[in-house]
C-alpha cells in the first residue's frame, strides 16, 4: 500500500455509523440479479475511470470462479466483448463520464439484455463503487503501483 | 437530509436501494462535517454532472452563484476548501496534492477528510444515476 497516507484514521473510527451503513450496502449487493462476470466488468470499468489503482486492479475470486477471465479486461478496449457485456460496459462509461448523453436508443439496447430489475442493480453498483475509491485515493491509501489484488 | 431521487431503483431493487438510503442518511447524520458544507458539495457536484440539483440545506439563490465560488463573496474560506476538494475529486482524485489535502485537514480534520471524500463520491454517483435513471426508466 501507499507510504503516503494522509491520515492514520479510518472511516470506521471517524464516523462509525456511516462506515457500518457502507459495509451493509456492500454486503447486500451480492448475490444479485445480474451475473457476476458482467458485474465484474462493470466494476473494473468503474475502477479504470476512477483514477484509483486499487479499484482497477482488484479482482473478485467469486467472479473468476464464475468464468471471469483477464482476457475480458483486454476486450474492454478492443470491442470484442459479447453484445451483453458491451451494453453493460457502455452503460458504465456513459454514467461515469456523461450521463446526459445516455439516449433512448441506449436504453433500448440495454433492454435487449437486461430487465428493469437488472438495470436498477447495475446503477446501484455504479453508485456504490466510487465513494470507496474516492476515500482510498484521497486519504493516501491507494496502491503505490499497479498490482493485481484478489479478494 | 437532502432527498435521494432514485425511485425506480427502490421499485426494482428495494433491498439494495434501501441499503443505499441508509448510507445516504448516515452521510447527513454524522457529526464530523456540517450539513451546509455537504450541501454545497452536493449541489456543486450535481451542477458539474448535469443533474440539475435542488437546494435543500442552503438558500436556493446559492445555486446561481455556486459556479463562481472561488471569488464570490458569499462563500467563506472554509467553504472554498470543501468546494475545491469536491471539484478535485470529481475531476481527478489522483491529482489531489498534499497542499490541497493539508487545507482540508486544517479546516475539517482527518475525520472530515474521510467523510468528505466518501460523501463527495456518493453525491457524484447518486446524481449521475439520477440522470441515467430518468432516461432508462422515464
Amino acid at each position: 500500500m501507499s507510504a503516503d497516507a494522509r491520515t492514520s484514521r479510518t472511516l470506521a473510527d471517524a464516523a462509525p455509523a456511516l462506515d457500518a451503513a457502507k459495509t451493509a450496502f456492500e454486503r447486500v449487493a451480492y448475490p444479485g440479479r445480474v451475473d457476476l462476470v458482467t458485474r465484474e466488468l462493470v466494476r473494473i470499468t468503474s475502477g479504470r475511470l476512477s483514477h484509483c489503482r486499487l479499484c482497477r486492479n482488484l479482482r473478485l475470486r467469486a467472479a473468476i470462479d464464475r468464468g471471469f477471465d483477464e482476457a475480458l479486461v483486454e476486450h474492454l478496449e478492443d470491442g470484442e466483448l459479447t453484445d451483453r457485456h458491451s451494453a453493460a460496459v457502455r452503460l458504465a462509461r456513459l454514467v461515469l463520464t456523461d450521463p446526459a448523453s445516455l439516449t433512448a436508443d441506449d436504453g433500448a439496447t440495454l433492454r435487449e439484455h437486461f430487465s428493469d430489475e437488472q438495470l436498477a442493480e447495475l446503477l446501484l453498483d455504479l453508485i456504490r463503487y466510487r465513494p470507496g475509491s474516492r476515500l482510498t485515493v484521497a486519504s493516501g491509501a491507494d496502491l503505490a503501483t499497479d498490482e493485481r489484488v484478489l479478494m | 437530509m437532502s432527498a435521494l431521487r432514485l425511485d425506480p431503483l427502490f421499485a426494482y431493487r428495494p433491498g439494495y436501494a434501501a441499503a443505499l438510503a441508509d448510507v445516504w442518511a448516515a452521510v447527513w447524520e454524522q457529526d464530523v462535517v456540517d450539513a451546509s458544507t455537504l450541501e454545497l458539495c452536493r449541489l456543486r457536484i450535481g451542477q458539474l454532472v448535469g443533474a440539475q440539483p435542488h437546494a435543500e440545506h442552503v438558500p436556493a439563490e446559492v445555486l446561481d452563484v455556486l459556479p463562481r465560488w472561488p471569488d464570490h463573496p458569499g462563500f467563506t474560506p472554509r467553504d472554498r476548501v470543501a468546494l475545491a476538494f469536491a471539484e478535485q475529486l470529481l475531476f481527478d482524485v489522483s491529482a489531489l496534492d498534499d497542499e490541497q489535502a493539508a487545507d482540508v485537514l486544517r479546516e475539517y480534520g482527518e475525520a472530515g477528510l474521510l467523510v468528505l471524500a466518501y460523501a463527495c463520491g456518493l453525491f457524484e454517483t447518486a446524481q449521475r444515476a439520477e440522470v441515467a435513471a430518468a432516461v432508462l426508466f422515464g
